[in-house]
């Protein structure tokens, strides 16, 4: 309303607030009135500079506004010589005459004279009556006060039950966010991990195996390479050897590889054939190129041993893969 | 509300003022119509007539309309003309306001036309400025309407409007209990008088000057 009656307001503002004013009497009083503040203040120099310029420019422009401006100049000088008179009001005077000769008696029971003797009894009962009153007045005050004083434990109570619920409820929430807080760092740690795993697979791919595989059938051999060779690369960390034996003739076998010099390079006891099958593994830091000779001895159920096969195969490392 | 007996224009009679087309001028009739339309009550519709007339003077002199009066009272003759030649107005405020805004569109019109480059002035005279009031006359009218006021009209706006600030605001208080009314229906009480105050003494300088 001030940008308004400063004349700042847009044209959609200008619309909008007169199609108020005009529907609502109440809305036009409250524009009114702020202007005649506005005037007032721009009379007493109150007004911000950038009001005031503007506020002059539509003085300017209207000889009604210049009018008001004149007026409100004048009322100020005329309020200031004016006596506040809102506390020297003078309150409405009930009793006005001056107490008449034979005092307080005499406005009660009027002008006529009474005895002394009718003057006491009259003191007395007044006195009785009025101690009654009091009595009975301050009965009251003491029931109501005592009333108040429970009202008052009351409420105290309920405000202490009303703080306790809010300390728990605080202490839960702040729990909560604890919580929260962990299974975000959690959350934020497994997401790092996953980072790092994918990045990890994104370096090393196309995945290279770990682990060679050659078979060994009756004394020939079929592996990875070609006939009893097996060719490893660096990231090869243990070489898997299938042999082929008959079903049924021992419970367990021994299997022993060793070089051509007779140097042992693993030997494994108790392996049961599966599918005919006795599965070995050598770990490639045991093996150097060259060729291997592998023993294969059955042990009986009296744990006799007795020689069961013989493979051979040779040994290749690739340093590239 | 009664209508104010002050005001410029006297809500019982159409204005004399010709309309600015010059093709119009408002019947008793077409002004009577126009009041029965804000209310059944005469004098009821004699203070909405006033309430409308000061809305209307008010939007005009907001939109530096220079005779704010006279394109209210075209806009009121505008409005009782079409009353009386039976058209029906189902919100008449919002339709006196339209027909405001068209008296206003048609006023700048004017004032384009009437617009006129500052190189060719020339010797033209310009318009003589209204004659200054004298400082006393003002003071003489602002005290005969100061006295023309109520008592209690009086000695609430002198005391509403004391300036200190801190007190100002106490006194205030001070008044609204004192009266047993919120403070904001004091604030409306004391523009009221103040409004009237300021009516009076334009009509007082006005008087004084013929």
């Amino acid at each position: 309303m001030k940008r308004f009656l400063l004349g700042l307001s847009s044209e959609e503002e200008k619309t909008l607030l007169e199609e108020r004013f005009f529907a609502d009497d109440a809305q036009f009083d409250e524009i009114e009135i702020l202007e005649d503040e506005l005037i007032d203040r721009y009379v007493r120099d109150e007004l911000p500079a950038e009001d005031r310029v503007h506020f002059e420019r539509r003085i300017a422009n209207s000889s009604s506004l210049r009018e008001r401006v004149e007026f409100a100049k004048l009322f100020k000088k005329k309020v200031a010589a004016a006596k506040v008179n809102v506390v020297e009001q003078p309150a409405p005077v009930l009793v006005a005459t001056k107490p008449a000769r034979g005092g307080w008696m005499q406005s009660v029971f009027g002008t006529a004279f009474f005895p002394p003797q009718v003057a006491f009894a009259s003191s007395l009962i007044i006195l009785m009556v009025g101690s009654v009153v009091l009595i009975l007045f301050w009965m009251n005050l003491r029931s109501q006060s005592n009333r108040i004083f429970a009202q008052l434990n009351a409420a105290e109570q309920q405000k202490h039950a009303v703080e306790q619920r809010m300390a728990d409820q605080k202490s839960r929430t702040e729990q909560l966010a604890t919580d929260l807080q962990q299974a975000r760092d959690q959350q934020a740690a497994q997401q790092e991990l996953i980072d790092e795993l994918r990045s990890q697979n994104q370096n090393t791919s196309p995945r290279l195996s770990t682990t060679a595989f050659l078979s060994l059938i009756g004394g020939a051999s079929r592996g990875g390479g070609k006939g009893n060779e097996l060719t490893i690369g660096p990231q090869v960390r243990r070489a898997r050897l299938s042999l082929r034996v008959d079903e049924g003739d021992y419970p367990t076998y021994r299997v022993t590889v060793k070089t051509p010099e007779g140097n042992v390079v693993q030997q494994q006891q108790g392996l049961k054939p599966r599918h005919n099958t006795l599965t070995l593994q050598v770990p490639t830091t045991k093996l150097s190129p060259g060729d291997y000779i592998v023993n294969v001895e059955g042990i009986t159920s009296s744990q006799t041993v007795e020689p069961a096969a013989a493979y051979s195969f040779r040994l290749n490392k690739n340093p590239k893969n | 509300m009664k209508p104010e007996p002050h005001a410029q224009r006297d809500p019982g009679t159409p204005s004399k003022r010709p309309s600015a087309a010059g093709k119009y001028a408002i019947t008793q009739q077409a002004f009577d119509k126009l009041l029965v339309s804000l209310a059944s009550d005469r004098n009821e519709a004699g203070a909405q007539f006033e309430v409308i007339r000061t809305k209307l003077v008010r939007f005009f002199e907001w939109r530096s309309v220079v005779a704010p009066d006279e394109y209210a009272d075209e806009t009121l003759d505008r409005v009782a003309r079409r009353i009386d030649e039976g058209q029906e107005i189902k919100n008449l405020r919002g339709y006196i306001y339209g027909v405001a805004r068209m008296v206003l569109k048609e006023e700048i019109r004017e004032r384009e036309r009437e617009f006129v480059p500052i190189d060719e002035i020339g010797d033209r005279i310009p318009e003589e400025p209204p004659a200054p009031i004298e400082p006393e006359a003002r003071e003489v009218c602002f005290d005969r309407c100061l006295d023309k006021l109520a008592p209690e009209s009086r000695s609430l706006i002198l005391d509403y409007y004391q300036e200190e600030r801190r007190a100002k605001i106490e006194l205030r208080q001070q008044l609204a209990d004192r009266l047993r009314i919120p403070p904001n229906a004091l604030r409306i009480r004391a523009h009221r008088i103040r409004t009237i105050l300021e009516k009076c003494i334009i009509n007082c300088l006005q008087s004084a000057e013929r």
